[in-house]
């Protein structure tokens, strides 16, 4: 993609950096030129003041001395010495002083004699004549040097040198006496080649200066000379040692005009290479000082080196930073630039899709708004209505178009459904507390047509993406079913579906919470176990529905008879429960009474049968000394069945020490001892076998027992257990631990080979009434493994009767698997041999009460050889139990029974004692 | 046959030892190069005017040349005879250390050793301290040049004149020694001019120079109390005890030692005689001829004033004198 933005930013401020940077270093280039240029100008001009202020000080000290002389009546050499030493001391550049008294040709023999008396005995006037000092000729006047300082031997000679004998001299000389003022000289001949000039200044006789040239010659009387070391006046003077400096002192043109040459002297510094030159700097002074003009030229080559590159280099790499950073912040800018419109263009891309995709959504909503099951309305701000779905405006009446713009409650109204109270505004409240709110009562809508609908609702505010509200979305749906079953449910969960009484879990709550109120000794209740007498006949004879309606007919009895306070349950089966509140036990057992009177009066007929009914009460004080609910509750069944016990139809009080109650409870406590039992596994299987009397060979069968193996390790019978296993309905679960035992053990041995062995499971009338039973089978087989056709199910007589269409689903179900089945304890009950032609078992186990006695007794014999009769007539195959002794198996032999099962037989022994054994199909029956 | 390199080493050792025996016997031997310097004094080691020569000499001469110096104790021995002989031994010694300069202090060493011996001889020789005239020795020689000792005869005669308006005339007390007459010839010379009549009374002893000063007292106006050096029993305190005693005359002195003993001093110094001595030594020694260099005269003096001394005669000096002399005797 091409970018509009083409120039780089970056480049155009570093671009910009580096034009500032290069003007500012030429700004600092120049600055530090101007700084060499000021530096120069004022050491050139501190050379200036140096010069000047030495060669003032020159001029000072020759006029100090002209004082000095002119003071002094008698020139003294001491005097004289001890001030030029001291003025010499002062200033480097004075390098001799000297006083040279005008002699006269008259009196020179004089000057000269005493002179030589002096001390000074080769003196005389000279001059400078091929290299060496010479007495010279007599003239009109000399200036002979008469104190010369410093005065060391090899200056000695120039005591007595005549200086007008040399015409440089005498000219500066006679200068200086016209002008009347110092005048420079630059060396004579005898001190040729000294870098440096000689000052002369006159001195007159006198107080005062004569005023013109002519008297001045007169008047003059000596000469007071300084010598100056040029190249040490400079020296003292250039501060800087950079600089070049070049003197010229000329005497003052008077009219006398002077040729004397120019004193010049320079100091040079070395010239630096060219190439390293980079400019030079020159500054011309003059001054005017009496006698004599000054010309000072001060001159400096700047040289690369010389410039103070350290603001330059400051600056350079300043601008250069700067336009690095320049051009980074550009090049930033450009990037984020960059970044921006790529951004900017996947943004408007993005909002383009978003907006198509806001459409779709936005379409997407409505549709769903319009199709979804539940009503939505959507108000503004205000509560005001915004929009209307079509299930909102089914179940409120209103179009959208009608209740647009008009406030919620107007369209929406909604009571309470207990109290019928107009309900609170959910779009109100939920822009108030700006959350969501939900149904937190049951609600009816009122539609437009007044139909009220049990609704659910909830609403939430409906938010800017600053945070602000912009109004508020209210969902409702028809809950009138849901609410429906709801109450059902809750109906269900505490009535017996039957009866219409409270059922048992409502019952237990009721009495803990009696229990809890005697514990606190506010006052006593009671509690009444009952159970019917003749249910089972009822039952039996005319069927369930019979059965039902008796209970029903009970139930609605005994709550006539009770107190409104009271609480009637149906607990299971035939048996109630009824809880009197505030009741002592005195009046329980009146009420007791009463129940079992108005019970005993009762005349149930059904169809051709009229029934007696009669009711076994146990009744149960609730006191403060009561224990827990589930002992009141034992309690109270123990003296129920006391009651049956005794007679049935009666009222048996709890009392606390009752042998009979207390076993009773004990075996009531058997419920905690199975359960615990099966937890931990401590149940033992046994079998015993059961032999085929024919001669020809048939597979074995094998009846599976069950033992319980005590806490303390003991064998605890079956029979111990069992009745309470029954009693307390513990026995589903009992079966499914053995069937699910038995089947593991048949796939081990299977597993082991084929051995044609046949296991039966007596399977107790609880688990036949067990619709799940059947499929629990089903999945154990499967599970296991083991094959259906070796397992035999046994049901007893009076189970299969009880519930004889139930029994005939459960065998025909698991028939269909492999499973074979036997009719067991038949004969016990004296059941219709009729009905066994309906129930297709396999085989007929003639119960032991006939068996064991068959051999001695006539009647039983008979009994057994009829059944084995109608057995074998159907074409169930017949088996003899209790067979004990040889005489009773003879016996059956003879009547033609097919197996049999007893001590006489076999033993029964632990099933994995007998897996030890090789159990071979049996030819004959084992006399053992 | 050695390994090439063990023989490089050898000769470099040897190189070696060789360099270091020569420089250390450069350095112990005597300076063979080093030019002599012989230093003749009249006089003897601690008489205050050698002294101050040699103070001047020494420090100038130090590291120039070696210097060896000769006493002929002119003031100890007076006698002529005696001064013949030491300089004979001086005569002696310059010929047999030759030294490449000799430098002679005070008359006698002109007298007796400069011009019998060495005038206009090859030894360059420097004289200093010849009182004022060197022409009794014949100077100026070739091979010679120098310094003459003045005295500041001239404003300490103007001072007498200033001081003791009405002097007319002077005694001149000194040791009876040749300079002292040169002096007192020069002193009678200057005063001469001043018309003040000076008396010379020359002394060989302590109570002479008492007596001599004493009776000065009453004969003079005013005193120049003169060199005393040779005076054998010269005794410090005792000249003290007369001088004080018996002061009422104005004293002057040319000598610094002598300032105790007088009420003015314009005292030459010894030392400006030997710098300057040192000084044309060393250019002669440089390669300067003597003759190049002409004979000078001293040209400092101090000035002492002795105020006990003034108090007790209640003579009166000038302020500028009082205020620029240096105060002695308290």
């Amino acid at each position: 993609m091409r970018l509009p933005l083409r120039l780089n930013p970056a480049l155009a401020l570093m671009a910009l950096g580096l034009v500032f940077t290069a003007i500012l270093v030429n700004i600092a280039w120049n600055e530090a030129l101007e700084n060499e240029e000021r530096e120069f100008a004022a050491d050139a001009d501190g050379v200036r003041d140096n010069l000047f202020q030495r060669v003032g000080a020159a001029e000072e000290v020759i006029t100090s001395l002209v004082t000095l002389v002119n003071s002094t009546p008698r020139v003294d050499g001491d005097q004289f010495r001890l001030f030029s030493e001291e003025a010499m001391g002062r200033h480097r550049f004075l390098v001799a002083t000297g006083y040279l008294p005008l002699v006269t040709d008259a009196d020179r023999r004089e000057f000269e004699r005493v002179k030589r008396q002096a001390g000074f005995p080769t003196f005389s006037i000279t001059h400078w004549q091929q290299g060496r000092f010479r007495a010279s000729p007599w003239y009109e006047r000399h200036f002979p040097l008469l104190y010369l300082e410093p005065f060391e031997p090899a200056s000695a000679a120039m005591i007595g040198f005549d200086f007008l004998s040399d015409a440089v001299f005498a000219q500066a000389i006679q200068l200086a006496i016209d002008s009347a003022a110092e005048v420079p000289a630059p060396p004579g001949a005898m001190d040729r080649g000294f870098t440096g000039y000689w000052l002369f200044k006159p001195v007159y006789a006198g107080k005062s200066v004569p005023g013109s040239a002519e008297e001045r010659r007169r008047a003059v009387n000596s000469i007071i000379a300084l010598k100056i070391d040029a190249a040490k006046l400079l020296d003292e003077s250039v501060s800087a040692g950079a600089l070049s400096v070049r003197l010229d002192i000329e005497p003052l043109a008077t009219a006398a005009a002077t040729s004397a040459p120019p004193i010049h002297a320079e100091r040079a510094r070395p010239t630096p290479n060219p190439t390293r030159s980079l400019t030079e700097l020159a500054k011309s002074y003059h001054i005017r000082l009496p006698g004599q003009s000054v010309r000072l030229e001060v001159r400096s080559i700047v040289a690369w080196g010389d410039i103070d590159y350290k603001v330059i280099a400051i600056v350079l790499i300043a601008g250069l930073m700067v336009s690095a950073l320049l051009y980074i912040s550009g090049h930033n800018i450009y990037l984020r630039a960059r970044e921006l419109q790529l951004r900017n263009i996947e943004i408007e891309h993005q909002v383009a899709l978003k907006t198509a995709e806001l459409a779709q959504e936005k379409e997407r909503a409505q549709v769903t708004l319009e199709s979804i099951g539940d009503a939505v309305i959507a108000t503004d701000a205000k509560g005001d209505i915004q929009y209307l779905n079509p299930v909102a405006e089914r179940l409120t009446g209103w179009t959208e178009a009608e209740a647009r713009g008009r406030p919620l409650l107007e369209v929406f109204r909604i009571l309470t459904e207990a109290a019928r109270a107009p309900g609170e505004n959910p779009v109100t409240l939920c822009l108030t507390e700006k959350r969501v709110t939900r149904t937190v009562s049951e609600h009816v809508l009122v539609a437009r047509d007044g139909a009220e609908i049990a609704i659910d609702h909830s609403a939430a505010p409906i938010r800017n993406h600053d945070g602000s509200t912009l109004g508020a979305v209210l969902v409702f749906h028809d809950v009138s079913r849901t609410r429906r079953m709801s109450q059902e449910m809750s109906y269900q969960a505490a009535h017996d579906p039957l009866t219409g009484l409270k059922n048992r879990r409502v019952f237990e709550q009721r009495l803990a919470a009696l229990l809890e109120d005697a514990q606190a000794g506010r006052t006593e209740h009671a509690l009444l176990y009952l159970d019917l007498d003749q249910f089972k006949i009822v039952n039996d004879t005319c069927g369930h529905i019979a059965g039902d309606e008796l209970l029903r007919r009970v139930s609605a009895l005994l709550l006539d008879e009770v107190r409104h306070t009271d609480l009637v349950t149906r607990l299971g089966g035939d048996e109630f429960g009824v809880l009197l509140d505030g009741c002592t036990p005195e009046i329980a057992l009146e009420i007791a009474d009463k129940l079992r009177q108005t019970i005993r009066d009762l005349r149930f007929s059904w169809r051709e049968h009229t029934f007696a009914i009669g009711m076994s009460i146990g009744l149960v004080p609730i006191t403060a000394e009561s224990g827990s609910p589930t002992s009141l509750l034992s309690a109270a069944d123990a003296a129920c069945y006391a009651a049956k016990d005794k007679g049935r139809n009666r009222i048996q009080v709890y009392q606390a020490g009752d042998q009979e109650l207390a076993r009773r409870h004990v075996e009531m406590q058997w419920v905690t001892r199975l359960t615990q039992a099966m937890e931990e596994d401590r149940f033992v299987l046994y079998r015993q076998r059961i032999e085929p009397l024919a001669s020809a060979p048939a597979p074995a069968l094998h009846e599976v027992l069950l033992r319980l193996r005590g806490e303390q390790g003991e064998l605890v019978p079956p029979g111990a257990f069992l009745p309470a296993a029954e009693r307390y309905n513990l026995m589903p679960a009992i079966d499914r631990w053995v069937v699910r035992a038995v089947l593991r053990w048949v796939s081990a041995r299977m597993q082991q080979g084929p051995t044609g062995e046949c296991y039966s499971i007596n399977l107790s009338g609880q688990s036949l009434s067990d619709e799940d039973f059947p499929s629990f089978i089903a999945e154990e087989i499967n599970r296991s493994g083991a094959p259906a056709d070796r397992i035999c199910l046994e049901i007893t007589e009076t189970a299969a009767v009880a519930n004889l269409d139930h029994a005939l689903r459960f065998i025909r179900a698991l028939k269909k698997l492999g499973c074979r089945f036997a009719l067991d304890d038949f004969g016990s009950g004296w059941s219709s041999f009729s009905y066994l032609k309906s129930l297709p078992v396999d085989y007929l186990k003639i119960d032991g009460s006939f068996v064991k006695d068959m051999a001695a007794d006539a009647v039983d014999f008979a009994m057994v050889e009829s059944i084995n009769h109608i057995g074998h007539a159907i074409g169930i195959q017949t088996i003899a139990e209790f067979a004990e002794s040889e005489a009773i198996l003879e016996k059956l032999r003879q009547i033609g029974v097919d197996y049999a099962q007893g001590y006489a037989i076999e033993r029964p022994r632990p099933l994995a004692e007998a897996a030890e054994s090789q159990d071979k199909p049996q030819t004959r029956i084992s006399k053992t | 046959m050695k390994h090439p390199s063990v023989a490089a080493q050898n000769t470099t050792i040897r190189s070696a030892s060789m360099f270091i025996l020569l420089t250390l016997g450069l350095a112990l031997a005597p300076d063979a190069g080093a030019a002599r310097c012989l230093y003749v004094s009249s006089y003897h080691l601690g008489y205050e005017w050698n002294d101050g020569i040699e103070r001047g000499l020494d420090p100038i001469l130090r590291g120039k040349c070696e210097l060896k110096k000769f006493y002929m104790d002119g003031k100890r021995r007076l006698e002529p005879e005696f001064a013949q002989q030491k300089a004979l031994e001086a005569k002696a010694l310059i010929e047999s250390w030759k030294p490449d300069v000799v430098i002679a202090a005070d008359d006698s060493a002109s007298k007796y050793l400069i011009m019998p011996y060495f005038k206009n001889a090859a030894v360059p020789v420097v004289f200093c301290g010849l009182n004022w005239t060197a022409e009794p020795y014949g100077y100026p020689y070739d091979n010679a040049t120098g310094m003459i000792e003045v005295g500041p005869i001239e404003p300490l005669a103007r001072e007498v004149k200033q001081t003791v308006r009405n002097a007319r005339h002077g005694v001149f007390l000194s040791v009876d020694e040749m300079t002292q007459y040169k002096e007192f010839a020069m002193n009678q010379k200057v005063y001469g001019q001043l018309g003040i009549r000076m008396t010379h009374v020359p002394v060989t002893t302590m109570a002479a120079w008492e007596e001599a000063y004493i009776a000065a007292q009453n004969d003079a106006d005013f005193i120049v109390v003169a060199n005393n050096a040779g005076i054998g029993d010269w005794d410090k305190q005792r000249a003290a005890q007369i001088v004080h005693t018996h002061s009422r005359k104005f004293t002057v002195s040319y000598l610094e030692w002598l300032a105790p003993y007088s009420m003015l001093t314009m005292a030459k110094i010894a030392d400006e005689q030997g710098e300057w001595a040192a000084k044309v030594a060393v250019i002669i020694l440089n390669g300067a001829k003597p003759r190049d260099i002409p004979i000078v005269a001293n040209r400092r003096w101090n000035m002492y004033v002795n105020p006990p001394l003034l108090a007790k005669a209640r003579i009166r000096l000038s302020q500028d004198i009082l205020h620029k002399a240096v105060k002695v005797g308290g």
